[in-house]
């Protein structure tokens, strides 16, 4: 977006001097600021990130050899399911959302979100899904087992920490449904005076689709989960084929939620991107009209694709064609976003600074797994790939690379405002490398492991897949190690360090870089004018 | 809601568009507890029957 606005920052400086706002603990469990419930968002998820990552870490370390080494079979299990769980309900939605409460009244100049209250409602009761998610762990039987995704009549099976994984979702999905209904009515009601649609940030429009699909999908979630609740405790047999049920149905209706939810995962990712890129090319984003019109095609085709996650379930012919050409069709509109991200770099006069590259890392990982996706797409394929080693390298290309990077791109670019403070350049630079890097070697070797046929979700594998499980567990343990750098920068930064000027990026546009650095308690309480 | 007259207005305005995209929530959750009543297959199945979905 051209700066043509004409922003009053006076007001900002005014009623800070007299923010009336509790201090202290009550400040952060009673705050109705977007920006502290940002920071909240962002505290909630390290820790959950740093929870997910441990089980990833164990489950590497048992597979660094054949043979059962660290953990039981069954706890194997546990770990497989709560971390797939956990990294997205916990780690990379809330983490969006942690952008989007600090990013977007800011964006479209507003003075906070639309509900305040609710946004409160929404974080808190997201950390008491989380702590029961966790506490499931320590429920007789141990904790959900059957895998993200929660597949019947497997999960109809298990002890307690189910029903504590059900609940978890619910109250989840509720907090994401209210950040939902509260992103879409700021974006719709509270832009500054001229702040067209087709004017808005990239982001912005992201997170209002994404708004969207989270309102159409979670409870899609919410029902699936609530029907196998019903079918465990109270003699419906929704998904229990004995009683005349489909187990079927509950992939058709898990799916028809779950690849939505892999967009949602991805198109603030894309959001990001596109604000980070054109400040370093130092050039407007290219067709910035298409990237709209791509992200939204990408979510009205996510509501047609669902079946190419359950191919081998048996459906017809015509059937699997349909799901697998709107699959591939999915890569029209991500390749016109590739397309314009490197068309607004070509030309550009670019500088390479850790949010550019994070996000130069985020076009190379992404593109990695979307091709690896498209490869997938194609049915006969699939049926060989299916629950392979193949399936876990795509996706964590997709999801832990590419919408990771894209975090961290947009962490690294927007933390002077949030901080006041410049980053340390230097640190920066050696966690993109070192993520870049080891990331690749962790995860690469994934889809040669699938190739040759090792299955995913066993603790236990042939000897024949010794030496490249070794490699991704050194690179998974590496690209651990390397998000300490990231706690380090971050933490310097909130301290102390050099002053970050109001704009300190010579080529970012925007309303936020408007503002005095570090960002004040209250910003736009007079609406900016945007020409 | 002691605000002036345009900010009471917003206020409305954003509660009709908060109360409108709840409702629509809530007729995605209705509609995945209907499905095992009303099962797109089902349908799918009687009015094609050679598909056998």
């Amino acid at each position: 977006m051209e700066a043509a606005h004409t922003p009053d920052t006076t007001h900002v400086h005014g009623h800070d001097a007299h923010a009336h706002h509790p201090t202290g603990i009550m400040r952060w469990l009673t705050t109705t600021n977007h920006k502290d419930i940002g920071t909240l968002y962002f505290i909630f998820v390290a820790c959950m990130f740093l929870v997910g990552g441990l089980l990833a870490m164990t489950i590497r370390a048992e597979l660094f050899s054949p043979g059962m080494q660290i953990v039981e079979p069954a706890f194997f299990n546990e770990l497989t399911s709560m971390h797939g769980l956990i990294m997205i309900f916990s780690v990379i939605m809330p983490a969006f959302v942690a952008f989007a409460n600090w990013q977007i009244p800011m964006m479209i100049g507003a003075t906070d979100m639309a509900f305040p209250r609710m946004n409160n409602m929404s974080f808190w009761l997201l950390v008491s899904g989380g702590i029961l998610m966790l506490g499931s762990f320590f429920a007789p039987g141990g904790a959900n087992a059957a895998g993200w995704t929660m597949y019947a009549p497997l999960s109809e099976q298990m002890g307690p920490g189910m029903d504590m994984a059900i609940f978890a979702i619910h109250i989840m999905g509720v907090s994401s449904i209210m950040g939902s209904i509260n992103i879409i009515t700021t974006i719709l009601n509270l832009r500054a005076p001229g702040m067209t649609m087709m004017k808005m940030p990239l982001f912005v429009w992201s997170w209002l689709i994404t708004a969207y699909l989270l309102i159409a999908v979670i409870p899609v979630l919410a029902g699936a989960v609530t029907m196998l609740l019903f079918d465990r405790h109270f003699g419906t047999h929704f998904f229990n084929a004995a009683g005349g049920g489909d187990p079927v149905m509950y992939q058709h209706i898990f799916w028809f939620f779950g690849h939505p939810e892999v967009y949602i995962m991805i198109l603030p990712g894309f959001g990001l991107i596109s604000e980070v890129i054109p400040a370093f090319s130092r050039k407007p984003l290219f067709g910035y009209s298409s990237m709209v019109y791509a992200l939204a095609s990408i979510a009205i085709l996510s509501f047609l694709v669902w079946a190419h996650h359950m191919f081998t379930v048996g459906m017809p012919a015509a059937a699997q064609l349909f799901f697998m050409y709107c699959t591939m069709l999915i890569a029209v509109p991500t390749g016109v976003k590739i397309f314009n991200w490197t068309a607004t770099m070509w030309k550009g006069s670019l500088s390479f600074e850790t949010p550019m590259l994070f996000a130069i890392g985020f076009i190379w990982v992404f593109m990695i797994g979307g091709f690896t996706g498209l490869i997938l797409a194609v049915a006969p394929v699939d049926i060989q790939m299916q629950d392979t080693y193949y399936v876990v390298g795509h996706f964590h290309y997709v999801m832990v690379a590419a919408s990771l990077f894209s975090m961290y791109a947009a962490l690294y670019y927007w933390l002077p405002k949030w901080t006041g403070h410049m980053y340390d350049e230097t640190l920066g630079k050696w966690h993109f490398w070192l993520s870049m890097i080891f990331f690749n070697i962790g995860f690469f070797p994934m889809h040669f492991l699938g190739l040759a046929g090792m299955p995913r979700r066993i603790p236990d594998y042939a000897l024949q897949f010794t030496d490249l499980n070794r490699v991704v567990s050194i690179g998974a343990w590496g690209f651990g190690a390397a998000q300490i750098l990231l706690l380090i920068v971050v933490v310097k930064c909130a301290r102390g360090g050099a002053k970050a000027a109001d704009k300190p990026w010579e080529g970012a546009q925007g309303l936020e870089w408007t503002i005095p650095s570090p960002a004040p308690y209250h910003s736009f309480e007079t609406p900016p004018v945007v020409k | 809601m002691n605000g002036s007259k345009d900010e009471n207005r917003l206020r409305a305005r954003n509660v009709r568009t908060a109360i409108i995209l709840a409702f629509v929530a809530l007729g995605f959750f209705l509609a995945v507890i209907a499905n095992h009543w009303v099962n797109p297959a089902v349908i799918v199945d009687h009015w094609f029957p050679k598909w056998h979905w």
